[in-house]
């Protein structure tokens, strides 16, 4: 008895665990641990590095942050439960003059759609590139001939082979050339023509989100609706009409596998009115369509979609029924304009958390673009070769 | 509110009464129950569970129970309703983990393994991920009972390329 307490003094001597269960320990530790953990042991190194059930199941338990890249130089990313932030440098790759100008995330990994600013005033132009943050790996797609500035993306998996990602390329509302439709694949590395009917134009600040491997966007023919694009048969769908249009709105994703959709009214003079809306799950069989979730009218409401031309901001819908969204506002102070990055967590009763997370002066090329401000994304170990 | 009481027995002889329902969250137990190799008089045996161990097990179940049982109470329970609760059971978790030591959890979770309660499993896997987080690997190799079978070369190439990660 003596013995044993001496030696546990000296060092740690704790039960040993079986390897399922150290398993489901590291599934719930986060990416970045983890990539430090890789030198512990050779069991541990291919666990990490190598096993795709290993991985997938880390990604399926790993929680939910924003990403957002500051004045071109910085990549923030926040834990909105926690209020948490954490800076890396930039990439060399995405340094100006590539800037990152939008991105599509799935499964930790963010499609980057780059601009090339020695073009400047080009049709064509930029690059496009599958971006791990938290592995800083980099994969740029090469085009099939070129990428075009109104290009919009998709990005997914078909079902039964997930970690062959796919990358849809379609012409934006602003294209005025024949439409052309294609379709990248990770196993291949190459793209290829799809047969597609364009009756329909995506809304041009929604930049679209992928739950479940496929693709998601606000669009409109005689009214407004969700369209998809279904990687496993890469067919474009139209999965239900949206609620009462709304000026100011973005599209998320709730739980993994709904579809949410953030409102805010922009009438002058009155409450800025936020609303929740929330599919059923999109695995449903059967129908899709949109309920009211909550609503939240109390008069400290802060712009969250700041104005028509400005930044949408990346949210999540807690598990709280709240809203964390991180925004950019502008703001005047002595004659000269600054923005404002601000996590709010607001729920039915209102403001109940809110934190300011940095601003700067800014230029007067930043808002050439419709942007967005910041996006969801999940922290992952998977491979974007 | 009546309900049928049962026995636990620690590997180290400390009884415990638990009633059906909490007890029924380990799924070994209530396999036992459905099979009614349960003798009303006599305590199931648990020889993998101490005594202070079961003591937080039934603690856990006790809590959980609960919260199951308002669930049936009051289906009709607004959404509003449902998201405090939620909100209440996560407090109370935390405070449970809270100030643990990492041997009691390594004893708890191989408890909830052997007694197959899955919300506990999940529980405590998620605080000891919490607690190995920010350690070196070093520290997760003595905490794990793992020996490093890399050449201190290799170790060296696996730092290097992750460099950044070691900050």
């Amino acid at each position: 008895m003596a013995s044993s307490k001496r030696a546990s003094s000296m060092r740690l001597l704790l039960p040993s665990l079986p390897s399922e269960l150290i398993e489901e320990i590291l599934y719930r530790t986060p990416a970045d641990s983890l990539i430090r953990f890789k030198s512990t042991c050779k069991e541990w190194y291919d666990l990490i590095t190598n096993n795709k059930r290993f991985i997938y199941n880390h990604l399926s338990h790993s929680p939910e942050r924003f990403i957002r890249i500051e004045n071109y130089q910085t990549v923030q990313i926040m834990d909105p439960v926690k209020i948490i932030q954490s800076d890396l440098p930039i990439p060399d790759e995405f340094r100006v003059p590539y800037p990152i100008i939008f991105m599509v995330h799935c499964d930790g990994l963010m499609l980057c759609k780059c601009d090339d600013w020695r073009a400047r005033g080009r049709s064509k132009d930029g690059g496009l590139a599958v971006w791990n943050p938290v592995m800083r790996k980099i994969k740029w797609i090469e085009p099939s001939y070129c990428y075009r500035k109104t290009d919009y993306f998709g990005f997914g998996y078909k079902n039964s082979c997930r970690d062959n990602y796919k990358i849809l390329r379609f012409p934006g509302p602003l294209c005025d050339r024949d439409p052309e439709c294609e379709i990248y694949e990770f196993k291949s590395d190459s793209w290829r023509s799809l047969n597609a009917k364009f009756d329909w134009e995506v809304d041009m600040e929604c930049r679209g989100v992928s739950v479940k491997g496929n693709m998601y966007w606000l669009a409109e023919k005689k009214e407004d609706f969700i369209l998809s694009f279904d990687f496993s048969n890469e067919t474009f769908n139209d999965i239900c009409v949206c609620p009462r249009p709304c000026e100011l709105r973005r599209l998320g994703c709730f739980n993994g596998d709904r579809l949410s959709l953030l409102q805010q009214n922009d009438e002058e003079e009155t409450i800025n009115e936020i609303e929740v809306w929330m599919t059923n799950k999109l695995s449903d069989d059967g129908v899709v369509s949109f309920t009211k979730y909550f609503n939240v009218n109390t008069p400290d409401l802060p712009d969250l979609l700041y104005h028509t031309d400005m930044a949408r901001p990346g949210y999540s819908i807690g598990k709280y029924r709240n809203i964390m969204a991180w925004c950019e506002q502008d703001v005047r102070k002595d004659d000269k304009w600054y923005t404002c990055n601000t996590l709010y967590d607001i729920d039915e009763s209102g403001i109940r958390r809110e934190k300011e997370t940095g601003g700067r002066r800014f230029d007067d090329h930043e808002y050439y673009y419709l942007f967005i401000c910041s996006y969801v994304y999940v922290p992952s170990l998977v491979s974007c070769s | 509110m009546s309900s049928n009481m049962i026995m636990l027995k620690s590997s180290d002889g400390a009884s415990f009464e638990i009633e059906e329902a909490a007890a029924r969250k380990s799924k070994i137990i209530a396999n036992m129950i459905e099979v009614e190799c349960v003798d009303e008089d006599k305590a199931i045996p648990l020889q993998n569970v101490t005594g202070n161990i079961l003591a937080l097990v039934i603690e856990y179940c006790n809590k959980h129970i609960v919260d199951d049982d308002d669930d049936v109470a009051t289906e009709e329970a607004s959404e509003e309703e449902e998201e405090a609760k939620k909100k209440k059971v996560d407090d109370w978790e935390a405070e449970f983990m809270n100030s643990m030591s990492l041997e009691t959890m390594f004893e708890l979770l191989l408890a909830a393994n052997y007694l197959n309660i899955k919300s506990l499993i999940d529980l405590v896997c998620q605080t000891i991920a919490n607690n190995i987080k920010d350690k070196t690997p070093e520290e997760v190799r003595k905490i794990f009972s793992i020996e490093n079978d890399f050449t201190p070369e290799e170790e060296e190439e696996i730092r290097k390329e992750n460099a950044w990660a070691f900050g």
